[in-house]
């Protein structure tokens, strides 16, 4: 039965993803005063259009190398999410925690040195943009997932634990104002400007799979922090939750403008070390 | 206009020998040695001058000369000053460039495209022509017919592309809504050097209105195609310098009418630039509502000339339509809704912490240098200069309504914005103003004369902007049409203001003068003799051939 649910875990992302990216942008086009995607199909599967449409498109490959990291980017980005699903199964098992830190930091890095690679200066920048964004909350975030998933901390502790993992699973996410390693107009493109067809379908599939999973795991911690035992439940609660959070990210980037590459991740910075310090030192109360 | 400054320029032509050849209502036309050029634009320039443009003219038929007009604007006093110099072919003529810097590119085009022989210049690469085209053709003399097409030496093609290269932006760019190259040099995120290479589309659009494929009735139309966004402008003021050189008294009614449509474009042009910029700053809410707020707009624009954009109603004497009263109470409905929706929707566009923060401090262009190279419209507007044909050159019926000229000092980005963002508020006050007070009358002259040889020079406020129009008038069409628009006074400040900047806020620099290129370039298609194809130039070329 485990395994059922596992697969079925599996599998609902797999095609939940696009069609999530699709609500999202047609929620995104009604704040934005447009139509967005016509019709009712389109309104649920713009992106799986987009996706099989790029399959379809001619493929210019700049080095067989993109290509190889772009789709190990995505098996590993597949990786992590079946990990964290089984995680949300079995929530007690600590290895499989770590394994999912280890996955989710590793495919984090992973698209990133794709991009820092290519001998292409639009690439490039928008490379070590990413890397900017990245380093500022990564840490944090990794560590205050683990504390928030595997220890047992006051509710303080709990809710700026939470406030953390949201900045960064948004900030993760590439959302606006965050997306500075590629939708700065300069950059055109940035990290995928040399991606094509097939490729850059790929990529998209792995950045949407990549959002599903942090809105999961963001799920996960608001059930945590209301401190929700039922693993079953966890699971369940979790699959229903994930739209919710996905689309309240749209909205917050629907009504934001990209932050500036030299102020953004200072900004950034400061908050989530405050949030940090304010972690320890609750944390340090309820030690003594 | 003041009869002292006349006078005291009367009194410096003189002094240097020069002679006094017409003076009109708005314009002096005087000639000056060439020895003595450099003395008098310094001296011009020190008496609050702004250069507004040169003019390289092909008089051999008539003196037997190449002549060089330089057209500056006294804006305090409203006064032109055209002074023109000439050399026989290959004759040296001296450069202005380190009196007046501004004045580069123009004596560049006048060597480019009529072959004048311009010391200090030698040795430049060049700007308008591409570096293939044949020594000893110039485009714009009068012995070159306008569908010349010259024979390209294609060897020169396939030379060495320069091993150093920059992080490119442009031809084709996707945020390059036409064929521009800009070469940026950075180190880490900060931009240190740059480089331009522009004029991709040129259309000929000056040797084409001289030709004998278009006559004066026609041009105006022709006028209205140099610009996608502010075509309008540039009819109204190729009828302007027409109707000034022949002397012709507009009806007051086709004035009004004018200028209404005028405002109405710009009041849409500001519009689709802040729905520009709020996209580029990753706030695509606020491209979308500001888009959504300028379509009454352009619906308006419609309603009043049949036409959305390229409105075609300008004729030589007045207008091809009429404003009745169902069409003015439905535009001020219209306005009046549209001055609410901005009102409401920019109080939100410029309270976003972003927006300000990447608009504060960058791209700054300060003072002295845009009074240095004469910049224009809300770039200069934005630098602290209170630079505004509508005010300083009152023409068609802005001297009926009241109205202020935003003016920031800070020279950033933010001041742009905000100088645009006023326009809006203005050009809407001044539509309702026109409106109320629109008189009876004709809308056009029953009949016109124009006069071989006369010169006049016109200028119209366009939303980048001075435009300005030289005329030398001819038989059944211009001797000599140039064109010169608003564009092409303010892209030599971006290396000012794009040095020692953040990379990121490159783009919204550029974008930040509003560039329209289709309005300013000037480099011809290249047709490749052996294959029978045309091309542009390539991005290895244009930055080959940068101008530093």
């Amino acid at each position: 039965m485990e395994y059922i649910n596992i697969i079925l875990m599996t599998l609902i992302p797999l095609f939940s993803a696009p069609i999530y990216d699709s609500i999202e942008r047609k929620i995104k086009a009604a704040i934005q005063s447009r139509i967005g995607p016509i019709g009712f199909p389109r309104s649920f599967l713009q992106s799986w259009f987009d996706i099989i449409k790029l399959f379809n498109k001619e493929l210019v490959l700049t080095s067989y190398g993109v290509s190889l990291i772009t789709i190990l980017e995505l098996i590993l980005i597949l990786i992590t999410m079946i990990i964290l699903q089984i995680a949300l199964l079995t929530s007690q098992l600590y290895w499989i925690i770590s394994l999912l830190i280890t996955f989710l930091s590793t495919s984090t890095a992973f698209s990133l040195f794709r991009a820092i690679l290519l001998d292409n200066p639009f690439s490039s920048i928008g490379a070590f943009r990413g890397f900017y964004i990245t380093l500022t909350v990564e840490g944090f975030f990794l560590s205050s997932l683990i504390i928030m998933l595997l220890i047992d901390v006051s509710i303080i502790s709990r809710i700026l634990l939470f406030c953390v993992i949201a900045i960064s699973c948004y900030v993760v996410g590439s959302k606006v104002p965050f997306d500075i390693a590629e939708a700065e107009p300069e950059i055109a493109s940035g990290v995928y400007v040399e991606l094509s067809g097939p490729l850059l379908a790929i990529a998209l599939y792995s950045l949407q799979i990549k959002r599903y999973i942090l809105a999961q795991i963001l799920s996960y911690s608001l059930l945590k922090l209301i401190n929700t035992s039922n693993t079953s439940v966890t699971a369940l609660m979790t699959v229903l939750l994930t739209p919710i959070i996905w689309m309240i990210f749209g909205i917050v980037s629907a009504i934001f403008a990209r932050t500036r590459v030299d102020v953004g991740p200072s900004t950034l910075l400061k908050v989530v070390l405050i949030l940090m310090l304010l972690i320890i030192a609750t944390l340090t109360v309820k030690v003594v | 206009m003041s009869s002292g400054i006349i006078k005291e320029i009367e009194k410096k032509v003189l002094e240097l020998e020069g002679l006094i050849e017409s003076i009109t209502k708005t314009t002096i036309f005087t000639e000056i040695p060439k020895k003595n050029i450099k003395d008098f634009a310094k001296w011009l320039y020190e008496s609050g001058a702004f250069l507004k443009t040169c003019a390289g003219v092909d008089e051999r038929i008539i003196s037997s000369k190449l002549a060089l007009y330089y057209i500056f604007g006294l804006d305090e006093k409203g006064l032109d000053v055209v002074v023109k110099i000439s050399g026989f072919e290959r004759e040296a003529l001296p450069s202005i460039v380190d009196v007046i810097p501004g004045v580069e590119w123009c004596e560049l085009e006048a060597r480019d495209l009529v072959g004048l022989y311009i010391l200090g210049h030698e040795d430049k690469p060049r700007l308008v022509l591409p570096q293939d085209w044949p020594e000893d053709a110039y485009p714009l003399r009068k012995d070159v017919p306008h569908n010349y097409r010259p024979q390209i030496n294609v060897e020169k093609f396939s030379e060495e592309l320069p091993r150093e290269v920059g992080l490119p932006i442009g031809p084709y760019h996707p945020i390059l809504h036409e064929p521009e190259y800009f070469e940026l040099y950075v180190e880490g995120e900060r931009v240190v050097d740059v480089y331009y290479r522009g004029f991709h589309v040129h259309r000929g659009i000056e040797k084409l209105g001289e030709s004998q494929r278009f006559t004066y009735k026609t041009i105006p139309f022709l006028a209205e195609r140099i610009c996608g966004i502010c075509g309008f402008v540039h009819s109204s003021c190729y009828v302007l310098a027409v109707e000034k050189a022949a002397g012709i008294n507009v009806p007051e009614r086709a004035e009004f009418i004018r200028s209404i449509l005028l405002e109405i474009e710009r009041i849409h042009s500001h519009l689709l630039w802040l729905g520009v910029v709020a996209h580029i700053l990753g706030y695509d809410a606020g491209f979308m509502h500001m888009w959504r707020i300028r379509e009454p707009v352009m619906v308006l624009a419609e309603l009043l000339t049949g036409s959305r954009k390229t409105y075609g109603i300008n004729i030589i004497g007045g207008v091809r339509r009429d404003i009745d009263e169902v069409k003015k109470l439905k535009a001020l409905k219209v306005l009046r809704s549209v001055r609410e929706e901005f009102k409401r929707f920019i109080d939100v566009f410029i309270s976003i912490p972003e927006i300000v923060k990447r608009t504060t401090g960058t791209g700054i262009l300060p003072r002295d240098i845009a009074r240095a190279l004469s910049v224009v419209g809300p770039t200069a507007r934005g630098s602290g200069l209170k630079r505004d044909v509508r005010k300083d050159y009152p023409y068609f019926a802005y001297k009926y309504a009241s109205f202020k000229i935003p003016v920031y000092t800070e020279g950033d980005n933010l001041a742009r914005l905000l100088v645009r963002v006023d326009e809006v508020f203005e050009s809407i006050s001044i539509i309702e103003q026109l409106l109320d007070m629109l008189p009876k009358g004709p809308i056009a002259v029953e009949s016109y004369e124009i006069p071989r040889l006369k010169k006049a020079v016109a200028a119209v406020e366009a939303p980048r902007g001075e435009d300005v129009h030289f005329i030398i008038t001819g038989l059944d069409r211009p001797y000599r049409w140039k064109v010169r628009a608003p564009t092409y006074q303010n892209i030599p400040a971006l290396r000012v203001m794009l040095k020692d900047a953040p990379l990121a806020d490159a783009f919204l620099t550029i974008v930040s003068i509003d560039p329209c290129f289709s309005c300013t370039d000037r480099v011809l298609m290249v047709c490749d003799v052996k294959s029978n194809s045309k091309r542009f130039m390539s991005l290895f070329e244009g930055r080959k051939y940068a101008v530093k």
